[in-house]
């Protein structure tokens, strides 16, 4: 496995459109190419090298230190992986189809967003509107998986339609906004007006809550349909602890009622 | 203001207003911002450029193409994928800007000036939405732009012709409008059916009385176009009829046309309402009897609305054709919006596509149209941007009209039915490059009144296109040697070379202020605004700097009314 590294040479200029810095796009070039490679800054353009050290040899994996002024990193990813030391800026994995981007460090705004496949991995914070939809689209994420070991800023799985979205910590306000499909868990606290607007999906939580009056009350059931989901979420790598140890005993709501209200808000005991 | 000429030396000049057909060699100065007549022997000449025998022409007009206001701006937001596939950068010249069939304002200008036009016209700005639409345009580089204002399906004049108006009362109201919305024109959508669709009406003939008011698209039609002519605005009723892209249209199309009974009119995309209901399908080709209707009535004026295959979306104030519609929105997506009770909105993206036999005969109209209507002087290239098609199709549809044997290349590609149903194939006519210059430069300056535009005689403003004479007429149209615009080279080989601001174009027709006393009240009881906030002043269109005011006089006695 051929791993090529990027090192910053020192603070960033401001804030870099790192996009074009994908695995297999880069495997095709050499390093006097990628140091050469234009990464957009404001209204003009710097050259990969004057940025970064460069080392190692292009292959599937590409490693990355980390700023919060490097926006757009994997996105786009359509394989290979691209690991992180450090935070990231904005708009982190938007639109990626495939392979891996794991970061250790916190994300910023709208990480995830429209993303069809692969595998997000945040080991701080992410802000808002994670795994949400591009502006003006009516769809959000449609497939992959985000795991975020921290908290997340506001309207994290807006327009959701597909996939699954673990948060570790705190969740924001309008968590799950107009989500039409898939599974959002938060393992700490949500914030307000969770699921407002949902069609149809699931939302996990690990305490009863006061839902908005769109939800309707269903009791207290044994779901065994749990215990599935928590052996699947064992089998795989990254999961938030909290987000874990489904015993299949939950509170269940409906809604939101206003939109057709067939999106289940699940409270794990 | 310089005091010396530019010389654009040896172009084959192309002006049938000024009676020159491209045959001999000419000399054009240009000072001021203004075509001069030739300077006397010793004057100082600053730039002489060599056409060396390139076809010159005046500056294009695009009379209807929807650039700005509220709809447009919605039909932006409704399709993002097109602003993030299709974004452009600033590059020192440009500012940046995005989109392809419904560009931001900025690209709108550089994209009209780089193919040589140098006006364009927004059809239809509710009166409500005005101001927005104002400052929208003052952001459209480069380029004269004009609106007309949408009324015939407002509550204010439906209650005051239900109530029995006098004609003297909707003359002040329109004269009213057109001063208060910085127009210069009137356009009327589907009379009386957008407020019909408001009362669950679904389609609304001519002679049909609106379910509430109980007054007749005729009647509006008549009112509104005698309206104008009282008023001598020189832009007649701009005309967008009943029951659009319904097979069987074409008979309310040429009621509408006896309707107006020797009144000047546009009408406006044509090819949307000349669809018949014969054959298996019971979708046919009504552009013949269309064609001759508009051959024998010379009072009449039309755009075609051309469509070309491809994506684009549907923007129209025609809010009952719209939601009819609604179910063919590729991508499935759609906007249908009531306007402040003022007029409607609905926007459908669209995939024409040349397979499918109503879209392959509904181009085929549109060429029939163009082709079988004999008078250049009275029918003029549109595709109803971006219903139709982007306004970036001009030069493509050009070739289509000026090459027979294109044409019919393009129609054996096409859906085979349709040459079997349409007669385009046995058409032989190809426009001459006179009646291009007729049918997009002087034709629609004369019906628009724009006494200094559309020509190139001495006096006119220098809005000056030069064209490599190219068999491609395509490629000849698409991106022209030179364009001045106010006499500044503006583009050069179809890439843009200097930026600036056109003029806005409005009409101020004279009228009893008395009509106010009527108007106040009905602001204060009905509208979201003031009728003192309604009117826009002269100077939020100049103070931005980006443009003046350029008044069409109204006409008088001795102009020839058409």
């Amino acid at each position: 496995m051929s791993v090529l590294s990027f090192r910053l040479k020192g603070p960033l200029p401001g804030r870099i459109d790192a996009s074009s810095l994908l695995p297999y796009r880069l495997a095709a070039l050499n390093l006097s190419e990628i140091a050469a490679l234009p990464l957009r800054f404001g209204r003009s353009h710097v050259a990969a090298g004057d940025l970064f050290d460069l080392s190692g040899s292009p292959g599937d994996t590409v490693e990355l230190e980390g700023d919060g002024r490097l926006d757009f990193v994997g996105a786009g990813l359509d394989g290979g992986t691209i690991r992180v030391a450090g935070p990231l800026g904005h708009r982190a994995g938007t639109g990626m189809s495939g392979g891996t981007l794991l970061v250790e460090g916190s994300a910023g705004l709208a990480a995830g967003a429209a993303m069809r496949g692969g595998v997000l991995y945040i080991g701080g914070d992410a802000g808002c509107e994670l795994g949400g939809a591009l502006p003006g689209e009516r769809t959000g994420m449609t497939g992959g998986r985000i795991l975020v070991q921290g908290n997340v800023g506001d309207r994290a799985g807006e327009r959701m339609r597909r996939g699954l979205i673990a948060i570790g910590g705190n969740a924001g306000a309008y968590a799950a906004l107009h989500m039409n499909a898939g599974s959002l868990l938060v393992g700490g606290k949500p914030g307000a007006a969770i699921g407002h607007g949902m069609r149809n999906g699931t939302i996990l939580l690990r305490d009863e809550i006061d839902p908005l009056p769109g939800f309707a009350d269903c009791g207290l059931n044994q779901l065994p349909f749990l215990s599935l989901l928590d052996k699947h979420l064992f089998g795989l790598d990254g999961v938030p602890p909290a987000c874990r140890g489904l015993t299949g005993r939950a509170r269940r709501w409906l809604g939101d009622r206003g939109f057709g209200g067939r999106g289940e808000l699940l409270a794990c005991v | 203001m310089s005091d010396t000429y530019t010389l654009l030396r040896g172009g084959r000049v192309c002006d049938p207003i000024g009676a020159a057909d491209g045959g001999d060699l000419r000399d054009l100065y240009l000072k001021d911002g203004r075509i001069a007549a030739t300077p006397p022997e010793g004057v100082r000449i600053g730039e002489v450029v060599d056409l060396d025998g390139r076809i010159v022409m005046a500056g294009a007009i695009d009379i209807h193409s929807h650039i700005g206001g509220g709809k447009v701006n919605l039909a932006r937001l409704l399709l993002p994928e097109e602003h993030r596939e299709h974004g452009s950068g600033p590059d020192g010249l440009r500012r940046s800007g995005s989109g392809l069939f419904t560009p931001s304002s900025f690209v709108t200008g550089y994209r009209y000036a780089e193919m040589g036009y140098t006006a364009a016209f927004e059809p239809a700005m509710l009166p409500s939405n005005a101001r927005h639409t104002h400052l929208e345009l003052s952001d459209v580089p480069i380029i004269d732009k004009g609106c007309y204002a949408v009324l015939g399906n407002d509550d204010f004049l439906l209650e005051r012709l239900a109530a029995g108006a006098t004609q003297s009362e909707v003359n002040d109201y329109v004269a009213w409008i057109l001063h208060a919305t910085q127009a210069v024109g009137v356009k009327v959508v589907n009379p009386g059916g957008i407020s019909a669709f408001k009362f669950n009406q679904r389609r609304l003939d001519l002679d049909e009385a609106h379910p509430h008011y109980g007054i007749t698209p005729r009647r509006i039609l008549t009112m509104l176009a005698t309206a104008l002519s009282d008023l001598r605005v020189p832009h007649p009723l701009h005309i967008h009829c009943n029951n659009l892209g319904i097979p069987g249209n074409e008979a309310v199309t040429r009621d509408t046309i006896a309707a107006l009974d020797g009144l000047p009119a546009h009408l406006t995309h044509l090819q949307f309402h000349s669809y018949g209901t014969e054959g298996d399908r019971r979708f046919s080709s009504a552009a013949a009897e269309i064609a001759e209707a508009v051959n024998r009535s010379p009072n009449i004026s039309v755009d075609v609305g051309q469509i070309i295959f491809g994506q684009t979306i549907t923007a129209s104030a025609d809010i009952m054709s719209q939601f009819r519609n609604s179910g063919l929105a590729s991508p499935r997506k759609w906007v249908c919006a009531d306007i402040e009770c003022d007029g409607g909105c609905g926007l459908v993206p669209f995939r024409y596509r040349d397979k499918a036999f109503v879209n392959a005969l509904q181009w085929a109209i549109g060429l029939e149209l163009f082709l079988l209507i004999e008078d250049p002087w009275r029918v003029y290239l549109t595709t109803d941007h971006p219903n139709g098609g982007p306004f970036t199709s001009y030069p493509h549809l050009i070739r289509l009209l000026m090459d027979r044997s294109f044409r019919n290349e393009q129609l054996a590609r096409i859906n085979p039915d349709v040459a079997a149903h349409s007669r385009l194939g046995s058409i032989g006519r190809e426009y001459t490059l006179e009646e291009i210059a007729v049918m997009t430069r002087a034709g629609p300056a004369r019906v628009l009144g724009l006494r200094d535009r559309g020509h190139l005689r001495p006096g006119a403003v220098a809005d000056v296109v030069v064209y490599d004479d190219l068999p491609d007429r395509e490629a000849m149209f698409a991106a022209p040697a030179w364009v001045f615009k106010n006499g500044r080279l503006v583009a050069r080989n179809g890439e843009l070379a200097a930026t600036g601001w056109g003029d806005t174009i409005v009409v101020r027709p004279e009228f009893d202020i008395a009509i106010e006393r009527r108007l106040k009240p009905w602001f204060e009881d009905h509208q979201t605004v003031r009728l003192g906030n309604f009117r826009i002043a002269d100077g939020e269109i100049l103070d931005r700097d980006h443009g003046g005011l350029s008044i069409v006089p109204t006409l008088t006695a001795s102009d020839s009314c058409f």
